[in-house]
């Protein structure tokens, strides 16, 4: 994945560059020779694919920021922790609100936040979360159990992470329904020892 | 270096409305060991906490069940909406049958 993105880096170094000697090229040619049948039709082209370059990459940046997270299906030991939690009641996938960092330099100390938006009264309230590390050699992080006095379903802490993986968080309300988020984080450095 | 055992409680707030919910954060200072690690070659044994508990006036508002995975000297943040004004503490248990309480419960006022 690294090595990828970082040909993309480059693939988009380049043709920053190119784009920057481009325009300022074409200009002056437009700007100070006069017209010849021949010479603007090459500009054309020039600036062509570099434009295409532009709007490829502006679309790709929102993409990335807006997009909901993929719901990738848990593994091995994180799948057995999910399903035990989670049993044969109904799952939705709204509600939670997990924030953690897209990358993450230091697997060590990755600070992870799940809210869930819950009045928190008697009747209506979230009694359970837990918080999953899929690749994690211990995957479940946290289950808190929550009281109508802790007024709002919050957690935070700083966690281990030893790779790249789905972090998620799972929340059981009043009435056994599951809310659930995911949200994958890249880690340059394992954090687990 | 604070001592291994040290607890840190503190909320954002000292006096709340009632029926508001005031955010308070808490740290303890623990070595957090996986049971992976190895130093010499021998491996070092296990010692992270497993339970937290958030009391206010001695009754159970927030409890939490913990792994290794909480970082070394772990840092939660959680909320509590206090009917009436009163103390809040907290205990953090480890592994190794460790047992850590703030030193001071501080009272939150509510009006």
């Amino acid at each position: 994945m690294e090595t990828e993105k970082q040909i993309d880096r480059r693939k988009f170094i380049q043709s920053a560059s190119l784009l920057a000697v481009a325009v300022p090229v074409t200009f002056s040619l437009a700007n100070c020779k006069p017209k010849s049948a021949s010479e603007p039709k090459k500009d054309d082209k020039a600036k062509a694919p570099d434009k295409k370059a532009e709007t490829t990459q502006t679309k790709s940046e929102p993409e990335q920021s807006d997009a909901p997270e993929k719901d990738v299906p848990a593994k091995g030991d994180a799948k057995k922790v999910i399903d035990e939690f989670v049993g044969k009641n109904p799952v939705s996938r709204t509600k939670v609100k997990l924030i953690a960092p897209k990358i993450a330099e230091n697997g060590a100390i990755v600070p992870v936040t799940a809210e869930v938006d819950s009045p928190m009264s008697k009747d209506n309230m979230i009694k359970e979360m837990i918080i999953v590390i899929d690749k994690n050699p211990v995957p479940l992080v946290a289950k808190i159990n929550f009281t109508p006095e802790s007024g709002k379903a919050y957690f935070s802490a700083r966690m281990r992470m030893g790779q790249t993986t789905q972090v998620r968080a799972y929340a059981k309300s009043h009435d056994n329904k599951i809310f659930y988020a995911n949200k994958s984080v890249k880690v340059t450095i394992g954090g687990c020892g | 270096m604070a001592k291994v055992g040290t607890v840190i409680l503190k909320p954002t707030e000292n006096s709340v409305t009632k029926g508001k919910a005031i955010k308070v954060q808490s740290v303890l200072i623990h070595p957090q060991k996986t049971g992976r690690e190895k130093k010499d070659g021998k491996p070092v044994k296990a010692h992270h906490v497993t339970d937290i508990d958030i009391k206010f006036d001695g009754k159970s508002i927030t409890t939490v069940k913990a792994t290794a995975a909480l970082s070394e000297n772990p840092y939660i943040a959680f909320y509590v909406r206090p009917d009436k004004t009163g103390k809040i503490s907290i205990e953090w248990k480890d592994n190794q049958g460790g047992s850590f309480k703030n030193k001071n419960d501080l009272e939150i006022k509510v009006s």
